[in-house]
């Protein structure tokens, strides 16, 4: 098994290339509170709702509001939502590198497309992530059946192909259907990880290995 | 001194997995400590904490593991009271261990460059789960 096998990288943009739809609709709604242990786990649940199509973003944005108390007026985080969707510190860079070593560059998201496409275009990622490259979960029925039909329509290729993303239960998915997987923490551990792929400089300068 | 602060982390159980290092980093910078140890407790009875390299491969061949010798599919005695359905996950939790113990030296956690303290909660239910980090020292 060489290092450099890989070539294409998908990313789970929610949280590893751009703010999550739970965090980008609450700090719309309530900015500068923390939201408690209760409401993170229903705004986990929205997510994942959004995600695999059972919610529309309307649906999403009527109960993101609803946890945060109803302050806003109705209609108002749909046109908000999307513009507190940020880049994730340091990402930016990390693709610029990957897209000058040559490898092709996806996205996969729980966003719904309208959010999305816009906030990549103004956060200055579109040119790295072009709209064929970006693949919206809800619009393939949800996460397990996305990963199915991107492997099935070769969209995704095991061991050309290396899904990055922070939550253990995808990369597992990934892996079981013979697809590279990397559990994204942060930007400077993902980049030492990519060394370890054959991606990136080894920055590894620390202890030996093991 | 001594400095307790909690973690919640949103999980969807099922073996989700949380690398809690840089928070774990963060409490020791906050005790503001330079030499002493760091806690990491798990407060439930389905998960583990355990430091590994964090590494998408390593959790599944350890899922894969468990799986042998706990498989989730099994009649556990644990099921007769009708309560819940989660008798793999406590007997993994009584297999690992649920806290670490990480030593402090200069005001840092004294791990190895590819040693991460890993949260794993192995219950079948999505909820919030609880950590504690308690940093002791001087």
């Amino acid at each position: 098994m060489t290092a450099c096998r890989i070539n294409h990288l998908v990313f789970w943009a929610d949280g590893v290339v751009v703010t999550r739809a739970g965090r980008a609709a609450w700090d719309a709604v309530a900015p500068g509170r923390r939201p408690d242990a209760t409401t993170r786990l229903e705004l986990h649940r929205l997510e994942q709702g959004l995600a695999d199509g059972t919610l529309s973003p309307e649906e999403f944005c009527k109960k993101a509001g609803d946890l945060a108390g109803g302050s806003l007026p109705k209609g108002d985080l749909m046109e908000k939502l999307p513009n507190q969707i940020a880049p994730i510190p340091g990402m930016p860079e990390v693709l610029e590198e990957l897209a000058c070593r040559r490898c092709t560059l996806s996205l996969a998201s729980g966003y719904p497309r309208q959010w999305l496409i816009p906030a990549l275009t103004r956060c200055g990622l579109s040119h790295l992530l072009p709209e064929d490259q970006v693949w919206m979960a809800a619009e393939w029925g949800g996460f397990p059946q996305l990963l199915d039909s991107l492997l099935e329509r070769g969209r995704i290729v095991p061991g050309r192909s290396l899904w990055v993303d922070h939550h253990s239960l995808r990369t597992a998915a990934a892996l079981r259907l013979g697809i590279d997987a990397a559990v994204f923490v942060h930007v400077r551990q993902f980049y030492r990880d990519l060394g370890l792929w054959g991606l990136a400089p080894f920055a590894g300068a620390g202890p030996a290995r093991g | 001194m001594i400095h307790t602060e909690t973690l919640t982390l949103i999980s969807d159980g099922r073996f989700h997995a949380f690398n809690v290092t840089e928070d774990v980093r963060a409490a020791v910078r906050t005790a503001g400590i330079r030499a002493g140890s760091a806690l990491v407790f798990y407060r439930h009875t389905t998960g583990a904490v355990m430091i590994v390299e964090h590494e998408a491969g390593m959790l599944l061949d350890l899922e894969e593991v468990l799986e042998q010798i706990t498989p989730v599919a099994h009649h556990y005695k644990h099921h007769l009271r009708g309560v819940d359905l989660n008798g793999a996950a406590h007997v993994r939790t009584a297999l690992m261990s649920v806290s670490v113990t990480v030593p402090v030296l200069d005001g840092d956690l004294l791990v190895g460059a590819y040693q991460d303290i890993v949260v794993l909660d192995m219950d079948p239910q999505p909820r919030p789960r609880t950590v504690i980090v308690q940093v002791m020292g001087e």
